[in-house]
């Protein structure tokens, strides 16, 4: 029972964990927050469902047409909502983004329909079973995916020249613009990074429910922003910690405590965190300077 | 002259609208009358605390949703008069208020607006799951119509009278409010807290005021809904509501108090106009949001002062940090 708990938080956490570094990238380096990514990511999983249908189950390039899509999405965002506004209030990237999720929404409604779309083949085929714990295929899938793009994107970030590019421009932005970085290209890449994540973990959610709908990207963005917050936002590391522990919590939350409020005891452990330690668990606090 | 010339118009516009229902006297106008009168009084105490002392409340629902639950109960339930429910369930939710800002002290911009988020999900939730309290998903239906001094109030009519005076009178308390010492004070936090905390201004005590009065005004707005529809569910305080509440202080202009007025107006009105539009209704709130922000920085009230005061000193705009065209914003993308 435990470690069967522990396993689905596990996916869930995972599943959080990639939305949760993408928040992390885009709030670290701006200081501003998106209300769209949980529609990046819903329409990262239409664009792989239907990928995948087209070509009759091919998931490699259904992953590839997530990416695609979800990146330029990502890019078209900032270049709306954040760079016009760049060292201003973040209220009005905020509230762009707030109008462009409405309007994604509504868009694929009209484009798909309000319906729940199954994931056409049947994922939980294999299981695999360890004493009294039964872990499906897919399980295994998410998390392995979710772990292996988590190495990548800490390869990306402390080992490439564009990840120390996007390290000098999160720590202070007009510092690194006078090194010669051209922090435009270095936020629009985050933004692509963010996305691109959210985009595979739309596909990846959708098939692990069986559920695509407009509205799939609503409540798991808001969990993931919850642990993004949780870990520390602005540190990619404490965002996935966050998103697995969140994941975790939440699903012992279910098993032993109650399953209708397991999300109000999410938050609640969310706004504890917060009154006691505001920049998260593992963030580190900016110092506010007169 | 010029000054006192505008608030004549002012006032025979305002007077115009008021009386625009009664000239058509149709059901369906009061409706939308009274809705956006609800919303003109939640717009308000959120432009108060958010564009006037800079606090990022992103959870403005949970406290209208508070004040609704409390007055349902307290008449249906414990069978208070609405009057004294209504003042009650205002205290309460200010009480709550208070409540909040206690921990929302420690946080500042975007974490503000994730706590906050996270407080108006969880009302939402608990709304949802207290069923033996709340009625849970299916939400409380039959809650009584409101009486006034003995009065029933049945009449769209006469429920657009009484939205009408509390509209007028929330206006009044939060313009005497922001025209006041204390207006100024939250002015100062709004545009830097170390500076307003150095010249002497409390900020703590500033700021758990602004939550405990928005509260308390959200809380009416909350009970005025609860009974003039007499059925209340959680999706009417979702944090989409929140979000909607925003774009209307948007559009009005943030920091402008008649502004909110308009904003509220226009945004509930323009989803009735394009009911023809059906599906695409949605998608073209959302347009608007977006182009509101992007083209109309300073809110409709702001533009169209803005232009007025162009044609009157055209080099003073000139030096000025914001020009709202669409070739300046395009060229800003």
């Amino acid at each position: 029972m435990l470690t069967q708990q522990i396993i689905n938080g596990l996916t869930l956490g995972s599943l959080y964990a990639l939305l949760a570094v993408g928040f992390s990238l885009i709030c670290g380096i701006l200081n501003m927050i998106t209300f769209s990514h949980g529609e990046i990511f819903m329409i990262g999983a239409f664009s792989g469902l239907y990928t995948i249908i087209a070509l009759g189950g091919n998931l490699p390039l259904g992953l590839a047409a997530a990416v695609v899509v979800s990146a330029a999405a990502g890019i078209l965002t900032e270049r709306i909502a954040f760079r016009p506004f760049r060292n201003e209030s973040p209220l009005s990237p905020a509230l762009i983004t707030i109008g462009l999720s409405i309007s994604l929404q509504a868009g694929i409604l009209l484009l798909f329909g309000a319906d729940t779309k199954p994931f056409p083949y049947n994922v939980s085929a294999h299981k695999f079973i360890l004493g009294n714990t039964v872990i499906s295929g897919i399980e295994v899938f998410v998390i392995g995916i979710s772990i292996l793009l988590m190495i990548m994107l800490h390869l990306f970030i402390h080992y490439t020249r564009w990840g120390l590019a996007l390290r000098a421009t999160s720590q202070r932005i007009e510092a690194a613009d006078i090194m010669g970085i051209s922090t435009n290209r270095i936020i629009a890449i985050a933004f692509c990074t963010a996305s691109l994540l959210a985009g595979i973990d739309g596909l990846l959610a959708g098939a692990y429910y069986s559920a695509f709908y407009p509205r799939m990207g609503v409540a798991i963005s808001l969990k993931a922003l919850a642990g993004a917050t949780f870990g520390g936002i602005g540190s990619i590391q404490g965002a996935m910690a966050g998103a697995l522990s969140l994941g975790v919590i939440e699903s012992l939350a279910a098993g032993y405590i109650s399953a209708s409020y397991r999300d109000v005891i999410a938050f609640t452990i969310l706004i504890f965190v917060l009154l006691i330690k505001p920049s998260g668990l593992l963030g580190q606090m900016r110092e506010e300077k007169v | 002259m010029i000054r006192n010339r505008k608030y004549i118009l002012l006032q025979i516009i305002a007077v115009a609208i008021i009386s625009v229902p009664f000239i058509l006297d149709d059901k369906y106008i009061f409706h939308i009358a009274v809705m956006s009168g609800i919303y003109m009084i939640l717009s308000m105490s959120l432009n108060v605390q958010l564009g006037f002392t800079g606090l990022f409340s992103f959870g403005h629902a949970a406290f209208y949703g508070i004040g609704a639950y409390a007055s349902a109960l307290l008449t249906r339930d414990l069978g208070l008069p609405f009057v004294a429910a209504f003042i009650l369930s205002g205290l309460f939710t200010a009480f709550i208020g208070t409540l909040i800002a206690l921990p929302a002290l420690r946080l500042k911009g975007i974490f503000l607006a994730i706590g906050t988020m996270c407080f108006n999900e969880i009302f939402c939730l608990l709304s949802t799951n207290l069923e033996s309290l709340t009625g849970g998903p299916a939400g409380l239906p039959d809650i009584p119509v409101p009486s006034v001094f003995g009065l029933e109030i049945t009449q769209p009519k006469d429920y657009y009278i009484l939205i009408t005076l509390l509209v007028l009178v929330t206006y009044k308390v939060f313009d005497n409010l922001i025209k006041s010492r204390h207006g100024r004070a939250l002015t100062s936090i709004r545009d830097d807290e170390i500076a307003a905390r150095a010249i002497g201004v409390n900020i703590t005590n500033y700021k758990i005021k602004v939550f405990a009065i928005t509260a308390f005004f959200a809380g009416l707005s909350g009970s005025f809904f609860a009974h003039y529809l007499s059925y209340i569910s959680p999706s009417n305080f979702a944090l989409s509501e929140s979000f909607n509440l925003m774009a209307m202080i948007a559009l009005g202009g943030i920091g402008n108090l008649p502004g909110s007025i308009v904003g509220a107006g226009i945004l509930v009105i323009i989803p009735e106009v394009f009911r023809f539009l059906q599906d695409y209704r949605e998608l073209i709130y959302g347009l608007t949001i977006v182009l509101i922000v992007l083209l109309l920085p300073q809110g409709i009230i702001g533009w169209i002062s803005g232009l007025l005061h162009r044609q009157q000193t055209s080099q003073d705009l000139a030096g000025s940090p914001k020009k709202f065209s669409v070739e300046t914003i395009l060229h800003r993308i």
